[in-house]
């Protein structure tokens, strides 16, 4: 069974069970300096290995910055 | 009770029922440290310096470029090779001869941040780079100081409060947000570029954070990102939970005396 998400408002099929790790791994999503957010909730790294998408998840990925 | 001058001064803001005499005069006893004299620290220290923040103390190690002035907007031309502090602090003082402002022209580092964290009420992280970012995120958490962080680049902005004060502890840091895992290259306007009036939108958003903070008004807003996309004028809101894994916040109770951290001193 597959489901639907977002990733920065690109439509996805993923397998059930995907966890935001598989996820960029399996998209070959940047990472490194990278925050991860799940319908408007950031997801800190300890948590991308055990954090299941569900169908309609809308998956941001943005770069941290840090010019001032 | 606020002076004759003081109530003229500031009678615009006096006058909102949020801020009113308590509310000035909470700034006016406050103390701000702001890290960092580029973009970010030029815009917010102005209006800080305009409302009667009491105390501002300004530190940054660099001089005045010329490059710095097309968004940098407290300094002049004739500014130019001369410390930024030293500039800033001119300036803040021609706008504001009540608020007082101490520099110090060194980098923020483990040596310097404990003491200057501790004697701030707030702490204003207008850095430029990842590594001074954790390390005054590190040093405001043990020494439960709010930070407000703030951060621009290219057509990009990010601005966070983080309420460190004992009753807010378990929430999250930057840390939990912004993992180490970071390459230097990451994001400095010096590589990538910076328009202007993205960096002063961030620094001012930096300064009303703090008045919120500061004259404590409820809706100010804890451990919530807002991020400015300044290409298409768009805002996003994201929260922010603590990382399980954080090697700043999780799992230890804010202290003074552990091994691996920076000594706060107690005051």
């Amino acid at each position: 069974m597959s489901i639907t998400v977002t990733v920065n408002g690109v439509v996805q099929q993923i397998n059930q069970q995907t966890t935001l790790t598989s996820l960029q791994q399996q998209l070959d999503l940047p990472a490194v300096g990278c925050v991860f957010a799940i319908n408007d909730q950031i997801i800190p790294k300890g948590l991308w290995s055990s954090q299941v998408l569900n169908e309609g998840d809308r998956i941001s990925l943005f770069q941290a910055i840090a010019g001032g | 009770m606020l002076s004759d001058n003081a109530f003229l001064r500031y009678q615009r803001q006096v006058c909102l029922p949020e801020i009113g005499e308590s509310g000035q005069q909470k700034l006016c006893d406050s103390s701000v440290l702001i890290i960092g004299c580029g973009g970010l620290g030029n815009s917010a220290a102005l209006y800080l310096a305009a409302a009667g923040v009491g105390k501002l103390v300004l530190c940054d190690d660099d001089e005045v470029e010329v490059s710095n002035l097309s968004r940098q907007i407290a300094f002049r031309n004739q500014h130019v090779s001369t410390p930024k502090v030293d500039a800033l602090a001119q300036q803040l003082r021609a706008l504001n001869p009540e608020c007082h402002i101490r520099t110090v022209q060194r980098r923020a580092d483990k040596n310097l941040l404990p003491l200057e964290v501790s004697m701030a009420d707030v702490v204003l992280d207008c850095s430029d780079n990842l590594e001074t970012r954790h390390l005054v995120n590190q040093v405001c958490f043990e020494c439960q100081v709010p930070l407000i962080s703030g951060a621009a680049v290219g057509w990009s902005g990010q601005v966070i409060a983080f309420d460190f004060t004992a009753a807010n502890k378990a929430t999250g840091c930057y840390a939990c947000m912004v993992p180490r895992d970071y390459t230097d290259q990451l994001g400095k306007c010096s590589d990538l570029g910076i328009i202007g009036p993205v960096v002063g939108t961030i620094g001012n958003l930096q300064a009303l954070l703090t008045i919120q903070y500061l004259a404590e008004l409820p809706e100010f807003k804890t451990h919530q990102l807002m991020t400015f996309d300044a290409k298409h004028l768009d805002w996003q809101k994201w929260q922010l939970m603590a990382d399980p894994d954080c090697e700043v916040c999780a799992a230890k109770e804010t202290n003074t005396n552990n091994n691996e951290g920076v000594i706060c001193p107690s005051l």
